[in-house]
Order: structure tokens, then C-alpha cells, then sequence
């Protein structure tokens, strides 16, 4: 096995059992998408501890921190898990969800930090900076076009609204530090700059997960509030962009922790003289 | 163009010793009559002979081994399938991660392929991954078994661990020999530290400028010719390690080197004459050959000429031979033989 083959298998498959969400009959496609969001995130977030043990200092806090944030999104995604901490908390429920939210995020944010640091951008090509830019824009419309219907929802001066605002900006600050980083990536991809392409999985995972709502809002024209509420575990096709995310960013740290593994186990074929 | 000849000869050369751990059962390229090893005493003279002259050669022979290694690592690896990103953010691998996957890789093909040549046995003894420190301890090493030195002196086995390591980590490495063989050492020890590190460039200027060689051939050349061993392993060195040495540090630098070479043959000559009469006797077109074939060197020929000297006739000779057949003449061979043939029966 090599990563490469493994993602070309892996990514069909993963989009397969995506599109499992809409193809199901109604209330089973509902079921899977309820439990296969939390799961894949859970996943992901034991593949991110389990890849961060392989490493120390600031490349350990990058997957650490990235998995922290995929524990608390995963378990944030389970139903009866949150119906349970709501009525355990009752009416302090909103505020300590959105204080979840922003430890969530920060933690993100952090470990985006981690990832910019630890990734050599200094080589970005001028088209490279151009595009980096043209990121800062998209994310200001992302944010821009959520406001009407944050100001229509909420007061904007009420903590609620407030942190409605921030997540999405949250959103959009961690999209825009990671695009850079992924088209240095591509940037190099063809030459021989030793980058690693399971990681860049990971980044466009990431990438994917956090602006899909957005743009699935931009398309289709709804607040995101009310595609929220009508169409999250729903049998929906954002339920298919949210599970096709969240699976590549397991399936690309499951191949960046065994990709070395893989290679050598390739060498050592070939020095033995089976090459096949 | 040289330089590219060179370069040319060493990717070839290289490529030859991969194939001799990849494929167990391919052709033999080796030489018809003398094989495919050759006294080791042969390689060491050169190197040694110029050290002692050219008081640059230490950089030349650490150069040589660093470029050849950073080269050809690469290659190597490509070739082995192992894809540019393995060794990907090493900084931030823990020690344990970082010395395992290292010791693999450099057992599994860097061992392999230089016990294989008999240079040496290669095993790594410590990784420091944060601050690019590394430990290489090298047995049986064909650079210097069976030479004394005031100071360590394998030159091109350091160059050659640093290059290889470089080459691995795209990082820029240097080395410096801590413990060596030659200077009573139970084995050769390297330090390779990174290159930001202004103190490794330091230790690395001062090995090469301090050194100072005072060799032998005589000595050397009767251990061999007693077939007394000079390490475990025997007396003998694949063809492939003195040609990597021939290109890679004389045959890169033989515009600025070339006539020091033919003069170092012609010192090592003169210095042999002795030896090559007590154990070969007086008539060069029997001498010569028995003393170039009992160290697996060249198949050497002397016939009378009609202006009464002789036509020579060498074959096998590494310098010539194999992926060195096209490159330019590293003129050792010429000049010792003028030498030792001057010294048996006159001046030519």
C-alpha cells in the first residue's frame, strides 16, 4: 500500500458512504447522518491524538490541538448527548454551548497557528498571494452575508448574537490562514519541495468542513439558522458535504501516520527484489 | 566538462553499488581477470600521498564524499520508491521516532551497501532530531585501517555521512571525526551537527586546515603485500568505493590536482622501489606485473620497445575501468609506474 493509493480508494469510498445520508429511506438516512457525523468526527479526533503522539513540540500542539477540536465538534454533533447536558443545565444551556463553541474554536484557531508557523510560507508565488487575498475577500462576503439574518435573529449587542458573529468569523480567520499553506502545497506539488500531501488532506478537510455551510448558504439562498434547523440530520445534502469533510480529514490522517510505514515497507520490496 | 564527466561517473558508479544490494542475481560487471575487489592500501595511497602534499585535499576528499552522498542519496532513495516527504518535519520527531526510522533507512540501504563494498560498517548511534545532532559510528573503515595519524583522517567518509544524512533530511549537515582508527581508535565516530550551527562549521574548517599527513608507502604497501590483515574484514575493497573516491574528489577537482597526482605516483614509486625489488626482483616486465597483480590493481604489461625502453601496456586498472573507462586520466598510475620503472633499470 502507499498513501496515494490509499486516498485514491479511500476518497470514493468516503463520498459513497457521504451520499449514504440521501440515498437511505428517509428516516434511516436521518439515523446515519445523526450518528455517522459525531462518529467520523470522534474518529477523526482519536486519528489527530494518535498522529500528534508521532511528534513533538509545535507539530504535537497542531494535532492535538486540531484533535481537541474535533472531540468537542464530534461530541457537540451528538443529539441525545446535547438534549441530556441541556436538561441537566436548563436555562444556562445557551451560554455554556457557546462557551463550548469558542473553547472549540479557539482551539482550532490555535492549532491553525501551530500550522502556519510550522509550514515554510515565505516561498508563496506572487499568483499564490494574489489568490491569499482574493481568500480574505470570499471570507469577508461569508461573513458579510450572514448578517442580516444575525441581525434579524438576534440583537447584535446580546451575547448570543455576539457569539454568532464570532464563530463566523472564527470560521473564515481559520479558512483564510489555511489557504495560503494548501496552495503552497499545490504551489509545489509537481516539484521536488518535500511536502507532505496526507497533510494537505488534512487542510483541505478542514478547509472543506468549515466553508461548506457557508457556501451551501450562498447557494441555496436560506440563512444558515433555518438550513440548520430543517436540513442538519436531516437526510440532506449538507449532511453528504459536512460527512464527506469530516471524512477526509480522517482518512488523510490515517494515511499521513502510515504513509511513512507504507514507504518503507515499499523499499524494503524492493531491495528484496519483489518490486511488483 | 570534466566536472560533468566526473559527475556523470559517480551517478554511474552509484548506481552500480545500488544494484548490487537490489538485485542479488544481476551480471557482473567486474573485471575479467582481477575481479571485483582490490587492495585497499591502492585507494589509501592517493589520498594519503596528497594529504600530504596538497594541503587542501582534506577539504577536496570531505567535498567530494558530501557532494557525491548528497547526490546520490537522493537517487538512491528515488529509485527505491521511498517518496521526497518521509522524512518530513524530522525536527519535530521525537527521539525515539526519529532514531528508529533513521537506523532503518540507513541499515536497510546505507550498511547494505557499503559493507557490500567493504568500506566499512556503518551503524548510527544517536539522533537528536530538535537540534540536528548526529551520532555515526563506522567499523572496519577502509580509509584509514592500517594507517596511523596524528589526527583523524577519514575525510571522505565524513563528508560522505554528512551528504547522505543532508541528502535524507534536506538539511544542511557538517561533520567531524571524533574518534578514529588511525589514531589508536577502536573505531571511527562522527559527529554531524547542522550547518546553522556556526560552531559545527568551526570544528569541520579546523579538522581539514589542521591536519597533517605523514604516509608511509612502504610500510603501508609491505603490510599488504605480507598479507598481514589491517582489519577483520580482510584487506580488500569492492573497485566501486575507489572509483566513488577517484571521482568524487580527484577526478571533480584533476584540473587543479593533476600534476600532483602524477607527482604523488611519482613519490609512492620512488618510496615503494625497495619492497616492489626485494619481493619481485630486478627486471621490471616481471616485477611490475607480480606487484600490480598481487594487490588486485591492474593487469600490467612491459615489453621491450625498439629505442630500448618499453611499451606498457595497462588493463583493468580502475581509474580506466567500468563507469571510469571515458573520464580524464587521474594520473597516479602513470607516474608510479614511471618511477618504478626508472628505479629498476635507470632513468627512462
Amino acid at each position: 500500500m502507499t498513501s496515494e493509493r490509499f486516498i485514491a480508494i479511500a476518497t470514493p469510498t468516503a463520498l459513497l458512504f457521504a451520499l449514504l445520508a440521501v440515498v437511505l429511506p428517509s428516516s434511516a438516512g436521518a439515523q446515519y447522518a445523526r450518528f455517522a457525523l459525531p462518529i467520523s468526527l470522534v474518529i477523526g479526533a482519536g486519528l489527530a491524538f494518535w498522529v500528534g503522539a508521532f511528534y513533538r513540540a509545535g507539530m504535537r500542539n497542531a494535532f492535538w490541538l486540531l484533535g481537541g477540536f474535533l472531540l468537542l465538534y464530534g461530541l457537540s454533533n451528538w443529539d441525545w448527548l446535547l438534549s441530556s447536558v441541556a436538561e441537566l443545565l436548563g436555562a444556562n444551556f445557551l451560554r455554556a454551548l457557546l462557551i463550548y463553541q469558542i473553547v472549540d474554536y479557539a482551539m482550532l484557531l490555535a492549532a491553525t497557528v501551530w500550522v502556519v508557523r510550522m509550514v515554510d510560507v515565505r516561498r508563496l508565488s506572487r499568483p499564490g498571494w494574489l489568490f491569499a487575498a482574493r481568500t480574505v475577500v470570499v471570507a469577508v462576503a461569508f461573513v458579510l452575508n450572514g448578517m442580516p439574518t444575525v441581525r434579524e435573529l438576534f440583537d447584535l449587542s446580546s451575547e448570543a448574537g455576539t457569539i454568532y458573529l464570532v464563530i463566523r468569523i472564527f470560521d473564515v480567520l481559520v479558512m483564510t490562514m489555511l489557504v495560503p499553506v494548501v496552495w503552497l502545497y499545490v504551489q509545489n506539488a509537481n516539484s521536488e519541495y518535500r511536502e507532505n500531501s496526507t497533510f494537505m488532506l488534512v487542510l483541505v478537510g478542514i478547509i472543506a468542513s468549515l466553508t461548506s455551510a457557508y457556501l451551501y448558504e450562498i447557494v441555496k439562498g436560506d440563512p444558515l439558522t433555518v438550513i440548520a434547523a430543517s436540513e442538519y440530520q436531516q437526510r440532506s445534502f449538507r449532511d453528504v458535504l459536512y460527512l464527506f469533510g469530516y471524512l477526509i480529514i480522517a482518512i488523510g490522517l490515517f494515511a499521513h501516520r502510515k504513509h511513512q510505514e507504507w514507504s518503507f515497507n515499499r523499499l524494503d520490496r524492493l531491495l528484496l527484489g519483489d518490486g511488483s | 566538462m570534466r566536472a560533468q564527466q566526473a559527475e556523470n561517473a559517480i551517478d554511474e558508479i552509484w548506481s552500480k553499488a545500488l544494484d548490487k544490494i537490489m538485485k542479488a542475481d544481476a551480471p557482473s560487471q567486474d573485471r575479467p581477470e582481477l575481479g571485483s575487489e582490490i587492495d585497499l592500501a591502492v585507494a589509501q595511497a592517493g589520498s594519503s600521498t596528497l594529504l600530504s602534499s596538497v594541503p587542501t585535499f582534506t577539504k577536496m576528499l570531505y567535498s567530494g564524499g558530501y557532494n557525491a552522498a548528497t547526490r546520490n542519496t537522493y537517487l538512491v532513495l528515488r529509485r527505491l520508491g521511498m517518496p521526497t516527504d518521509f522524512f518530513w518535519k524530522f525536527g519535530y520527531w521525537d527521539e525515539k521516532r526519529a532514531f528508529e526510522t533513521l537506523d532503518k533507512v540507513i541499515s536497510r540501504v546505507f550498511t547494505a551497501l557499503m559493507s557490500k563494498q567493504k568500506m566499512g560498517e556503518l551503524q548510527l548511534v544517536a539522533v537528536h532530531p530538535d537540534t540536528a545532532t548526529f551520532e555515526i559510528a563506522f567499523e572496519n573503515c577502509a580509509e584509514c585501517a592500517g594507517l596511523t595519524a596524528s589526527a583523524p583522517m577519514c575525510f571522505f567518509h565524513g563528508g560522505s555521512f554528512a551528504g547522505m544524512l543532508a541528502a535524507m533530511l534536506d538539511e544542511g549537515l557538517s561533520a567531524t571525526e571524533v574518534e578514529c582508527v588511525a589514531t589508536g581508535g577502536e573505531r571511527c565516530r562522527f559527529m554531524i551537527r547542522s550547518s546553522d550551527d556556526r560552531a559545527s562549521v568551526v570544528a569541520l574548517d579546523r579538522w581539514c586546515a589542521e591536519f597533517e599527513c605523514h604516509f608511509e608507502p612502504e610500510r603501508r604497501f609491505g603490510v599488504s603485500l605480507k598479507n598481514q590483515m589491517v582489519r577483520p574484514t580482510g584487506n580488500m575493497v569492492d573497485i566501486h568505493y575507489y572509483q566513488m573516491l577517484l571521482a568524487g574528489a580527484f577526478l571533480s577537482n584533476i584540473d587543479l590536482i593533476e600534476r600532483a597526482c602524477f607527482e604523488a605516483g611519482q613519490a609512492i614509486g620512488k618510496s615503494l622501489l625497495d619492497t616492489v625489488r626485494d619481493m619481485f626482483g630486478d627486471d621490471p616486465s616481471v616485477a611490475l606485473p607480480s606487484f600490480y597483480k598481487s594487490l588486485r590493481y591492474a593487469n600490467v604489461v612491459l615489453a621491450p620497445s625498439d629505442d630500448g625502453g618499453f611499451e606498457i601496456k595497462i588493463s583493468e586498472a580502475p581509474e580506466h575501468f567500468g563507469s571510469l573507462e571515458r573520464s580524464s586520466l587521474v594520473p597516479f598510475l602513470s607516474g608510479e609506474i614511471e618511477s618504478l620503472v626508472s628505479g629498476l633499470t635507470g632513468p627512462l
